[in-house]
Parts: C-alpha cells; sequence; structure tokens
C-alpha cells in the first residue's frame, strides 16, 4: 500500500447515497432528525504512546485523518476528531473520557484496544495491532468479525520467521541472534515463539531480552553486548520504534545487523525493517473507519491484513558497519535508505 | 282593490347572483373538452414514447455495458498474462547443470516485478523443488523435494498453463496458484501463488459511466476483485449473480441487461462476460438509477410539457368561455331589465363578433319598444286630453243648457200664471201662441242637445242618394223665407239644376242651421243661397250681409257654444250649436265647409257636395206631407209618468185616435181590449222594466207583430242600441207633436 487514494467514483457513490439518504430523511421525518443528521461525525482516537512520548502515536493519527480527508472528509465539516494517547494500564480510563464525547467511532492504537473494549459498549470500535485478533479474541474470525469490533492486523508473527530469515541472509557467517521486545505488548510470546521456531530450522540462536519502559534498554543492550550477538532482531512495537535510535548507535558501534518491523526503525539508523508500510497500514485502517462512518456495521466488515510487505533497507548503515549485503537480499529491499 | 298577481316566471332564478364566470357551464365544458383534447393525445405520445425508449436505453445499455466487460476482462487477462510471461521466463532455461543459486535470485527479480507473486516455487523437468522463496515463509533452495505430484505441476505439464482455484488463505485472503510449464520439459515448471488483491488495482480503475463499477467472481461464485476490497475480504458469496448469468447465452446472442440487488446494496443493471482462461465472470453493473436516467429524464421532460399543455389548454379553455360567458351574461341581464319595464336600458357588448350584433339587435328592440311605448304614451295623453276637453265640453253644455233653459220656462211659468188668472179669450188666444213659442224654443234646444250627442254617438247614419239640389232650395225658401221676413232681411234663393249624391235630410239641416245663423246674426241687409259648379263639386254657399267674423276667430266659430260677439242679444237662440252640427254632419257626410267673412260687411259659408249626373226619373227624395192615417186608429199608449201619459193621450184623442193609457204592462193582458194599431210605449217604465220587453210582451199576447214606437228620455247609446236591436223605432223626448204625429205615420206607413 503506498498511500493511494481509493478510487474517486467509489467513494463518491457512498456520498451520494449519503445524500440520497439524507434527503430520504428530511422527506420523511421532521425537525430533530435534520439536526441529529446535520452533526459532523465524531470520531475518537485512544493513541498508544507505550511508555513515554506521543510520536508514533501522532505519526498514525496524521495518517489516518490523511487518508479519511482524501475520502472527503473534512474536519470541522463533517469529521471532528478528539484523540486521547497514553499508555496501555490507562486506556480504559481515557477511553471512558472519550466516551463523554459521544463518537460515532472509536479508533484505539495497539493494545488500547483491549482496555477500551469494554467502556465503549455499542459504538464501533477499531483496532490495528500487530498480532492475530482473532487470537487476541477480538474478532471470531478474519472474514466476518461478527462483533462491533474490526480493524487491521499487520500480522508480525506470521513475519517473525521471515525476518529471521532475512536477518540471517544479512549476518552471513553469524549464528546468534540477539531478540529485543516489549514485554508488555500484548502478541510478542506468540511472536517470540514463531521466532523460535523459525530459528530452530535456521540454525540460529535467540537470546532473548525483554523490556518494560524505555529505562530497560541500557542493561539490556549492556547484557547482549555482554553476552555477545551478531545480529539483532527487535520485536516491532512503538516501545521499540521509539528507542530505534539508541539501538542503531549500540548496533553500529558493534557492527550488528539490526531488524525489526517498522520502516522507523531503518529511518532511525539501523539496517532493515520487513513488515507492513506505517503510513499506509493506518491508511488501510482509516478505509475501514470510512466504511463504517458511511453505514457498514463492524460486525460486516472484515479485518483487513496489510496487502504489501515492504523490505527496507538502510545502505548506509550496512556500508557504515563495512557489512556487503548480498544479492538475493538487495533484490528483494523494496525501500532503500541513505 | 284587486290584487295584481304575477305569473311567476321562470326566468325568477336568474335574478339570483350568477356563479362566478370560470364556473359556469360553459367554462366548465370547454375546460373539459380542451383538458380531454390535450391531455389524451399527451398521455398517449407519452406512454408509447416511454415504451418505447425504455426497450432502446435497455438496448444500449446492454450494448455499452458488453464493451465495458469485454475491456475489464481484457484487462484481467492481461494481469494474469504478464504473470504468466514472468514465469515463463524462469522456465526458459533447461534445469540440467543450472546453478539452484543463480535461478533464486532470478525468482527474487520475478517476485520484485511482480508484487502479486506472493510464493514462488520452481521445479526442474523431473517435478522436484528447486527453488522456493516466499514473502512470509522460510524459502527453501535446492530441496529436491518431489512435487510431481502436485496439480499444479502436473497441470502445467499438460497444458502449459495451469489456473488453479482460487482459494482463501486465513479465510479471507484470495490467492490462486498459477503454474507455467517452460516450452521444453527441461525448462521445468514455475508455479506462482498469486495474491488476487492485487487485481483490484486492475478492477478499481475501471470506470462505468459515473457509478458503474466491474468485479469479478470465480467459478464457484466466489467474489475475487472490486473495487470495494473489503467485500473480497469478506468472502461475499455471489453465487446467486452467478446463476443469473448462468444460462449463458451463446456468443450470437445480443447482450443482455439483467435488473439485480447489487453489490453495493442498490438496484442495479448488469452485464456479464466470462474470462475465457481461468472461467472468472467480470460483472460490470451500474445503478439502475443512473442507468434509467435518462427515460427519467425523458419523462420528466415530457411531464413538464404535459403540464404546461395541460396548464395552457385550461387557460385557453377559460379565456374562451370568459370571452363567450362575459357577453352572454350582459345580454341575458340586459334582456332582463328591458323586459323589466327599464326600456332605456342598452346593452353594452363589444367583442366584435356575432354576440356584439346579438346585443346591438336586443338595443334596437329595446328603441322600438321604447319608441312604440312612447307613442303609446302620446297617444294616451292625447286621449285624455281629448276625454277631458269632451269631459269639460259635456259640462259647458249642461251648464249653458241649464242656463238658457231657464228663460222659457221662466216665461212659461208666468204665462201659465197669467192664463190662470182668468185671462179672455183673446188674452188666452195671444198667450197660447206664445207658451208655444216657449215650448217651441225648449224644443229647438233640446233638438240641438240631441242633435250633437247622436252626432258625437255615432247614431246618425247618413242615407245617400242621388238627387236634385233645387229640392234642397226649395225646402230652404220653405222654412226660412218666414224668419227672414220677420226680420226685415230679403232671402234670396237662386235655382240651380245640378244634382248631387248625399243625405237631403242631413243637408238640409247643414243649410238650415246655416241660414239660420245668417238670419241671427244679420242686422240689415239679405241673404242669398246659391249654388256654383266647380272642380271639386257643387259649392252650396249661404252669403249673408251680416256682421261678419274676425279673422283669428273663424276656426272657433264651429267649437260648441261659440258665440260671435257683437250679436244681438234677443236674437242670442239657440246655444251656438248650429254651427257645430253642421260641422259634424259635414263631416259624417264627408263634405267640406269653408267660411269667408269680412267683419262688418258679411260672411259666406260654403258646403261642397259631390256632383253626379242628373236623373230626371228619379221622383223627389223628399216626401211629401203624409195623409191622415191616424184617424180611427186604436192606439195603445204606455208611460209610467202621469203628465206625460196624460197629455200624450189627449193629444192622440185630439188627433181622433182611441187611446188605451196605461201606466205600465198589466198584470193580466186580457184586460187590454183587442190588438191595437199602434203601440206607443215609454223605455224606462217602473219596476225596470224595459218598454223592448213590454212591446214584444204584448205583440205575443196578442200574436201580431203590431206597430210600435218606443219613447224615451235615455238618449245614451247602450239605450238606442237596445231599441234599434229590438228593431224598433225610437223618439226622443221632449217632442213636439208634429214630430209624434209624423213618426207615428211613419210608422203606420211602413206598415
Amino acid at each position: 500500500m503506498k498511500g493511494q487514494a481509493m478510487s474517486d467514483h467509489l467513494h463518491a457513490l457512498p456520498l451520494r447515497r449519503r445524500e440520497l439518504l439524507t434527503s430520504l430523511a428530511l422527506a420523511a421525518s421532521p425537525w430533530p432528525a435534520l439536526a441529529a443528521r446535520n452533526r459532523p461525525a465524531r470520531v475518537a482516537w485512544l493513541g498508544w504512546v507505550g511508555a513515554t512520548g506521543l510520536q508514533a502515536s501522532a505519526l498514525a493519527l496524521e495518517a489516518f485523518r490523511g487518508e479519511l480527508l482524501a475520502r472527503g472528509w473534512v474536519e470541522g465539516r463533517d469529521l471532528q476528531l478528539i484523540s486521547r494517547s497514553g499508555d496501555q494500564g490507562r486506556s480504559a480510563a481515557l477511553a471512558a473520557e472519550l466516551v463523554q464525547h459521544d463518537p460515532e467511532l472509536v479508533v484505539a492504537q495497539g493494545p488500547m484496544v483491549f482496555g477500551a473494549r469494554g467502556v465503549v459498549g455499542a459504538r464501533p470500535l477499531l483496532f490495528n495491532i500487530n498480532g492475530d485478533p482473532v487470537e487476541a479474541g477480538l474478532v471470531s474470525s478474519l472474514a466476518r468479525p461478527g462483533g462491533l469490533i474490526t480493524g487491521v492486523s499487520a500480522l508480525s508473527a506470521d513475519l517473525a520467521g521471515k525476518r529471521l530469515e532475512l536477518l540471517k541472509e544479512a549476518m552471513g557467517k553469524g549464528t546468534r541472534v540477539a531478540l529485543l521486545a516489549n514485554s508488555r505488548h500484548p502478541g510478542v510470546k506468540v511472536e517470540r515463539e514463531a521466532t523460535q521456531a523459525a530459528a530452530s530450522r535456521l540454525g540460529v540462536s535467540l537470546s532473548w531480552h525483554p523490556l518494560t519502559a524505555a529505562t530497560d534498554l541500557e542493561p539490556a543492550l549492556a547484557a547482549i553486548a555482554q553476552q555477545g550477538a551478531d545480529a539483532l532482531l527487535a520485536i516491532p512495537d512503538n516501545l521499540i520504534n521509539q528507542l530505534a535510535r539508541p539501538v542503531a548507535e549500540f548496533a553500529a558501534a558493534r557492527k550488528l545487523p539490526t531488524m525489526s518491523g517498522w520502516s522507523e526503525f531503518v529511518e532511525a539508523g539501523n539496517l532493515m525493517s520487513y513488515g507492513p508500510n506505517y503510513e499506509g497500514f493506518f491508511r488501510q485502517l482509516a478505509t475501514l473507519g470510512d466504511r463504517i462512518l458511511r453505514g457498514a456495521s463492524p460486525a460486516q466488515t472484515a479485518v483487513e491484513l496489510p496487502r504489501d510487505i515492504e523490505l527496507v533497507i538502510n545502505t548506509r548503515y550496512a556500508a557504515a558497519i563495512g557489512l556487503a549485503l548480498p544479492q538475493g537480499l538487495l533484490l528483494r529491499a523494496d525501500r532503500r535508505i541513505g | 282593490m284587486p290584487t295584481v298577481e304575477s305569473a311567476d316566471p321562470p326566468a325568477a332564478t336568474a335574478t339570483e347572483a350568477p356563479a362566478a364566470w370560470w364556473r359556469s357551464t360553459l367554462a366548465r365544458r370547454y375546460a373539459g373538452s380542451f383538458v380531454a383534447v390535450v391531455a389524451l393525445p399527451l398521455l398517449a405520445y407519452g406512454l408509447i414514447s416511454a415504451t418505447l425508449t425504455w426497450g432502446q436505453q435497455r438496448e444500449a445499455l446492454a450494448q455499452v455495458q458488453a464493451a465495458q466487460a469485454d475491456a475489464s476482462a481484457l484487462r484481467i487477462v492481461h494481469f494474469l498474462r504478464d504473470i504468466e510471461a514472468q514465469l515463463a521466463g524462469l522456465t526458459a532455461l533447461p534445469w540440467q547443470g543450472a546453478d539452484p543459486a543463480q535461478r533464486r535470485l532470478d525468482a527474487l527479480r520475478v517476485m520484485r516485478q511482480v508484487p502479486a507473486i506472493s510464493d514462488l516455487v520452481l521445479l526442474d523437468g523431473e517435478g522436484r523443488e528447486r527453488v522456493s522463496e516466499s514473502r512470509l515463509e522460510l524459502g527453501r533452495l535446492d530441496s529436491r523435494a518431489d512435487r510431481s505430484a502436485s496439480p499444479a505441476y502436473a497441470g502445467a505439464r499438460s497444458q502449459r498453463i495451469y489456473h488453479g482455484d482460487v482459494s482463501f488463505r486465513k479465510g479471507s485472503e484470495p490467492f490462486m496458484t498459477v503454474a507455467v510449464a517452460g516450452a521444453s520439459p527441461d525448462g521445468g515448471v514455475a508455479i506462482a501463488e498469486v495474491s488476487l488483491k492485487h487485481i483490484w488495482d486492475v478492477v478499481s480503475r475501471i470506470r462505468i459511466g459515473e457509478a458503474g463499477i466491474a468485479y469479478v467472481i470465480d467459478r464457484a461464485g466466489r467474489l475475487i476483485a472490486h473495487p470495494d476490497i473489503n467485500l473480497v475480504l469478506r468472502n461475499t458469496d455471489l453465487s446467486a449473480v452467478l446463476r443469473a448469468f448462468e444460462p449463458a447465452a451463446s456468443a450470437a446472442a445480443p447482450p443482455r441487461v439483467v435488473a439485480m440487488a447489487g453489490t453495493r446494496g442498490q438496484p442495479v443493471l448488469a452485464s456479464s462476460l466470462v474470462v475465457a482462461p481461468v472461467g472468472w465472470r467480470v460483472v460490470v453493473e451500474q445503478p439502475q438509477q443512473e442507468a434509467d436516467e435518462p427515460l427519467r429524464a425523458a419523462t420528466r421532460s415530457a411531464l413538464w410539457v404535459a403540464t404546461v399543455s395541460l396548464l395552457l389548454a385550461l387557460s385557453a379553455a377559460l379565456w374562451s368561455a370568459w370571452r363567450l360567458v362575459r357577453p352572454l351574461r350582459a345580454l341575458a341581464q340586459g334582456a332582463e331589465r328591458i323586459g323589466a319595464g327599464q326600456l332605456g336600458h342598452r346593452i353594452a357588448l363589444d367583442s366584435g363578433d356575432e354576440l356584439q350584433q346579438l346585443g346591438e339587435r336586443f338595443n334596437a328592440m329595446a328603441s322600438e319598444l321604447q319608441a312604440s311605448y312612447g307613442g303609446l304614451e302620446r297617444q294616451v295623453q292625447e286621449r285624455t286630453r281629448e276625454l277631458s276637453d269632451a269631459n269639460q265640453a259635456k259640462s259647458r253644455l249642461l251648464a249653458a243648457a241649464s242656463h238658457d233653459l231657464r228663460q222659457p220656462l221662466h216665461a212659461l211659468n208666468l204665462m201659465v200664471a197669467q192664463l190662470q188668472l182668468d185671462a179672455g179669450a183673446a188674452e188666452r188666444e195671444r198667450l197660447s201662441q206664445r207658451i208655444g213659442q216657449a215650448i217651441g224654443s225648449i224644443n229647438t234646444l233640446f233638438d240641438g242637445l240631441l242633435d250633437v250627442s247622436k252626432l258625437d254617438a255615432g247614431v246618425i247614419r247618413p242615407e245617400p242618394q242621388a238627387f236634385a239640389v233645387q229640392q234642397l232650395l226649395d225646402r230652404m225658401d220653405i222654412t226660412c223665407s218666414a224668419a227672414a221676413r220677420d226680420k226685415g232681411l230679403e232671402l234670396r234663393i237662386r235655382a240651380h239644376p245640378a244634382w248631387t249624391h248625399t243625405d237631403p235630410v242631413l243637408m238640409e239641416r247643414i243649410l238650415g242651421n246655416l241660414v239660420g245663423n245668417a238670419v241671427r246674426y244679420t242686422r240689415s241687409g239679405g241673404l242669398l243661397v246659391a249654388c256654383r259648379r266647380s272642380a271639386e263639386g257643387v259649392r252650396l254657399s249661404v252669403w249673408d250681409t251680416g256682421i261678419g267674423i274676425a279673422p283669428d276667430k273663424l276656426a272657433r266659430i264651429f267649437d260648441e257654444f261659440y258665440r260671435v260677439e257683437g250679436a244681438e242679444s234677443e236674437s242670442r237662440e239657440g246655444l251656438g250649436l248650429g254651427l257645430s252640427i253642421v260641422a259634424r254632419l259635414a263631416d259624417l257626410l264627408g263634405h267640406r265647409v269653408q267660411v269667408r267673412s269680412v267683419p262688418g260687411r258679411g260672411s259666406c259659408f260654403t258646403v261642397i257636395v259631390p256632383e253626379v249626373p242628373a236623373q230626371p226619373s228619379r221622383p223627389p227624395a223628399l216626401a211629401p206631407p203624409a195623409p191622415d192615417l191616424l184617424q180611427g186608429r186604436a192606439v195603445v199608449v204606455i208611460d209610467n209618468n202621469d203628465s206625460v201619459l196624460d197629455s200624450t193621450a189627449q193629444l192622440l184623442r185630439a188627433w181622433a185616435c182611441q187611446v188605451q193609457a196605461l201606466h205600465g204592462l198589466p198584470h193580466k193582458l186580457s184586460v187590454l181590449a183587442g190588438p191595437p194599431d199602434l203601440l206607443l210605449v215609454d223605455m224606462h217604465l217602473d219596476n225596470a222594466a224595459s218598454g223592448v220587453a213590454v212591446v214584444e210582451a204584448l205583440r205575443a199576447h196578442w200574436g201580431a207583430c203590431i206597430p210600435a214606437l218606443i219613447m224615451t228620455g235615455d238618449v245614451t247609446l247602450a239605450t238606442r242600441e237596445r231599441i234599434a236591436a229590438a228593431g224598433l223605432p225610437q223618439v226622443e223626448k221632449p217632442l213636439s207633436a208634429l214630430r209624434l204625429r209624423t213618426a207615428l205615420t211613419r210608422l203606420l206607413q211602413r206598415g
């Protein structure tokens, strides 16, 4: 997904249908209905900031807003966006706060969906998570969520093995991989297992370095340095994205290839990322939001997985650590940075 | 006071305020017929054209959609062919002695070229796996696993290109296996898993009209590509759509359009086409609203035209009705007014057509009515005036009569008193003469009155005959010479041989009056009665050397009672009726009377009578004096007035008649002696008995038509006619003895 807007005629038609419905409503019912219909759609955004900082959440929100605008939702006229951001622990409280504004749709980033779920009541809830929503209990199936919750998933666990494989290709002869992860991330367990399975098949050993907060990074990196590793794989999530720079600096110092899931990781200075395009991911979320705001029921809106997975390689980093990337890897790179 | 009952006119309802013109019957009829004339053809046209347009439009739509489906199918095929070509490239080289690592890079290159390929497997000529790469799975290199049994390999080997069925990973993501075998078996087979989400690019760009879309269904009816990708991920089952198109027309049949519920929940019109290599169906759908828009627009415009035409028709109808109803109402009201008596009312119409002409006719009729009423009114006024004049004249007559009557009556009173005072024989002789004269003047007076009233009533009927004028002249001589001599005037009468045709008796009266007047108004000198022939007839003139008449009074002398001033008091006999009688008689006979006069010198009165050739053998017109037939006759006299009865009986006895005098009809008619020779009966008897009835009763009693004479003082026309109707002669009281004798004699003469 390259942030491409949906075809014009597609969103023009539903708008016309909205207008038709509006005119029918106007024709069929008296004033109160008119007043209700003319209110701009209210969307509540529950952002996840991980331990600290708003940056990643803000980027996601921007992508989301931009796509809605491209689909005809002008803020102020058609759309009113209310956002709160916090960490997972406050998700329920923040969701309750958002619900007081009577939104038509609640969008929860990452693990915030779990806290929001019980609070939003009968309002549609959109999630965007890395893991499997069926396993997380949010939906009954990808094709038919069956409830009021739907969203997009980055199928991170599915990519776990591939990430390791690509990292191994970059490592060359090394066999030790340090696995860094936000232990608070809901899907972390599944992903770790997948990575471990792949590691066995690839003949790679993994060392596990969980983080609970940004402050945990220092000791984790120290542990990695002490234990020794040939590469570093970070299970993708917001926390990792925020800590990407220090990780990159650490890895660069030790000439370690690094791999995660989001291109932000690479943009912050690391070697590679393999996963969906971040912006595209949230644009895809916005298309679902658009559908729901136009009247589709969340139960009838399939969970979408990213269509394209991109491999992003930071060639400057590679050059900096004196890494000669194999042809196979370069051939697969969808984007090169630096 | 008689009640005036007016018949209730049937048009009474018209006097109520009429309905407004637009609700008049005419307006309604016009509106109805105009609207029908306009509406029916328009409706018919609208229906026919709508039906035709609908059919045509559907056909056109089918054509367009077929073309678009074709184009979409082409794109999909292109997409697939692209992939197949890439895969074919990977099987171009033989696997004998090939470097798998190199081939792996080739495969990676292809995967980079074709984002749709999710997994790529290269099998060699024996079906062993040499390269396996995936975007999700871990890759394998040269595993040599035997995949020859896979349907993809088998399919590719047999048909070179193999398309697997569409499967849905995770129950949501559509994938399809495409396998391509190389030109030579050595090249092996390349098998790719294609993510059909990538067909979205192809399908979403297809534009059908404004809101039409294209989508793809696989052989099982599952939606595999749609501009709304979420529908695909939902495993939307469109086997119903498949069934709608399944009774597949042959290629030669015209494309058809099917109405169905669309994939986005609105009714659509759809066409479909099978994408041959894979057996998928491309469906092109357009919202029915959009597809029907031209038809709807045509219908709308037709409705507009119909509405406007109907309004125009209605306006035209109402306008026509207004043009007619207004003048018609004006006509009706005008006729009503004129009929009600407002003859001065005129109907004002200016429509410039037949209605205006009708209005003008009405006005002409009203004018004529007005004129005739005016004429009638004038006539009525004139008559009234004449009547009132006559009334006044009558009153004057009565006044004058009563005045003139008193003189002789007074004289009579005195003379009778004298007689009673034992007068001597000579005195009695003188007195009886004087009494006779007084009575004579009273008689004359009454004669005059009677004549005027008779003439006015039209009772006198002239009996014209031819006779010699000389007869009249002789009579004049006889009757008037004495009066002229008495007054010391000379009366000369010139003889003339002319004959005339007129009533001799009435002419005698005329001349007699003229001569009488001449005598009265001439103090000295003489009179001349002469004739002269002229172009107009015989002019009988009476000249006198009297006081004359002033020119300004000439017209008035014929008026009743007019007396020229200056006439001597003792010769003021008569009422001045003489000339008016002359005028009436002349008028009755149809003769002109002329007068010329010079005051102080004399006057000349002329009557013009028609001249006829002489008829010498005719007997004289005027009858000689009658012989005495009365002697010895038996007469019955009936009168309810004692003095009249007594004096009449005495007179008759003096004439040697045998008289039976009765007051009225006796109860027993047998007391009367024998049938008499004459009956002399008064008209108005006691007990409202009528003389006519008495005569008839007596006649019936004796069974003979006895000559009867009715005497009456009643000069009304009704009485006169009653008597005349009974066929009885009548005389009016008072009458002189001579007159009575003459009448009775004549009666006996007639027998």
